[in-house]
């Protein structure tokens, strides 16, 4: 039987001459992968919303491998993401940890909204503090909750000389040596975490943390998500050559 | 274990290499090929031997050609202050086949593509920017319209502006002979982007 989705294209592949292979992911069924007939001919219907990053409603035909992608309707084209090549590379960037990080055909409906969220904040132009609250709250709705109350070896409250290490999060000082990948985390760049995890995810926009915490931040989640990386992702050397901040 | 006799089971595998032939259609032309005449097979295998020795990339702008430098490059008639970037050799002979375009062509070979990790330096990007010498005035963007050839375009774009030559691109249009309540909203609204004066 056929269902309806509501998703974002995450990812397109071409598929013989004139079809593509969507991953669209939804706020119902999480990650679909499914193939679009005729999506990249010129007068086809799927030919718009099956572009990247486009949010959109599909009809979906359950398939075994692949479903069937046929009926389609765009909610939002997101078109300024794909318009301007530093949008293009972070919204890339972020389907790619998506990807990377989801399942398919299992459910994180707070994903989902982070996604649109984070996307439409983008579009504004503030992709370098969108792009962190989608790392960090990615990690804390998959259950990779950076921990940011205690040590996570011997579980003390810590609150001044912050350490972090990427194995799970803030670690005391005589813990540190237990630890790999452990830098120190500045009290600013740490109010801003708990904040970008703890609030309503509409509320991140009134956050305008400075360049100095927002450069600690990314450098501690790459990190962070390296270490849950099997390999590398494709994404991140483009995003570097072509981003200005 | 194969169904098939050892070299028509190579025949089947070797074909099965090339784009849009799946196994099925592997086996209908192998069957095909061994039922044609000796000499039919052998003029098919030399003529793929030949295309790939006497084929190979103008030094100059990418296309495949036989000559070094290529019938575009060597052709003195051809305008030399304005060049067309493209993406893949086939799309050369489709602005060909407009009679629109007299100037000189530069092949990229592929379109960025952040999410299957081709990027700038996997272009030939440092080709094109090495041939934009002070003869050059337009440099015109024909990568294909979809976010990989858009994203090349606007790269390319960037480095060349700088340069004080000219930048141009494609226009987005309607397709020709369409029903505008048909055409989507994506391609509607780029049209309407792109109006022009009448
Ligand atoms: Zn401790
Ligand atoms: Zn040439």
């Amino acid at each position: 039987m056929s269902y309806r989705v509501e998703g974002i294209v995450i990812r397109v592949r071409n598929l013989g001459e004139a079809d593509r292979i969507v991953t669209v992911f939804t706020a119902t069924h999480g990650k679909l992968r499914a193939t679009a007939r005729g999506a990249r001919r010129i007068r086809n219907r799927l030919l718009s919303p099956t572009q990247i990053f486009t949010h959109g409603r599909y009809l979906i035909f359950p398939g075994k491998e692949l479903h069937n992608l046929s009926q389609a309707e765009i909610v939002q084209s997101n078109q300024q993401l794909r318009d301007d090549l530093e949008m293009m590379a972070y919204a890339s960037y972020l389907c790619e940890l998506l990807d990377r990080f989801v399942d398919e055909e299992l459910p994180v409906p707070d994903v989902f909204l982070l996604l649109t969220t984070v996307f439409a904040l983008g579009s504004q132009g503030r992709f370098p503090l969108a792009a962190r609250a989608f790392e960090v709250r990615l990690m804390h709705a998959l259950g990779y909750s950076p921990q940011l109350y205690h040590c996570i070896g011997c579980g003390e409250a810590v609150t001044d000389n912050l350490l972090f290490t990427a194995e799970g999060g803030l670690v005391c000082r005589s813990c540190s040596s237990d630890y790999t990948n452990v830098m120190p985390l500045s009290n600013g760049t740490w109010e801003l975490m708990k904040r970008l995890i703890e609030w309503d995810v509409n509320r991140i926009g009134i956050l305008h943390p400075t360049p100095g915490a927002l450069a600690e931040l990314k450098a501690l989640m790459r990190k962070y998500i390296d270490f849950r990386l099997d390999y590398p992702l494709k994404s991140l050397d483009f995003l570097e050559t072509i981003k200005s901040d | 274990m194969s169904r098939y006799p050892k070299p028509m089971a190579r025949l089947i595998e070797e074909l099965t290499r090339l784009p849009g032939v799946g196994p099925k259609t592997a086996q209908r032309l192998s069957y095909f090929m061994i039922g044609m005449s000796e000499e039919e097979v052998h003029n098919l295998a030399t003529a793929i031997l030949e295309a790939k020795q006497r084929i190979k990339f103008c030094s100059q702008c990418f296309q495949l050609t036989e000559e070094d430098p290529c019938p575009f490059c060597s052709d003195d008639r051809r305008d030399r202050t304005i060049i067309c970037v493209v993406e893949e050799p086939r799309d050369v002979l489709a602005i060909e086949r407009t009679k629109e375009f007299h100037g000189l062509y530069h092949v990229l070979h592929g379109a960025i593509s952040p999410l299957e990790g081709i990027g700038p330096e996997d272009l030939r990007i440092t080709e094109l920017m090495s041939r934009l010498g002070p003869e050059v005035k337009e440099v015109l963007l024909a990568t294909d319209p979809n976010v990989e050839g858009e994203a090349t375009a606007m790269y390319l774009a960037r480095l060349i502006k700088p340069l004080g030559i000219r930048v141009t691109r494609m226009a987005h249009g309607m397709p020709v002979g369409s029903d505008l309540e048909y055409v989507d909203e994506v391609t509607l609204g780029k049209a309407l982007e792109g109006r022009r004066e009448l």
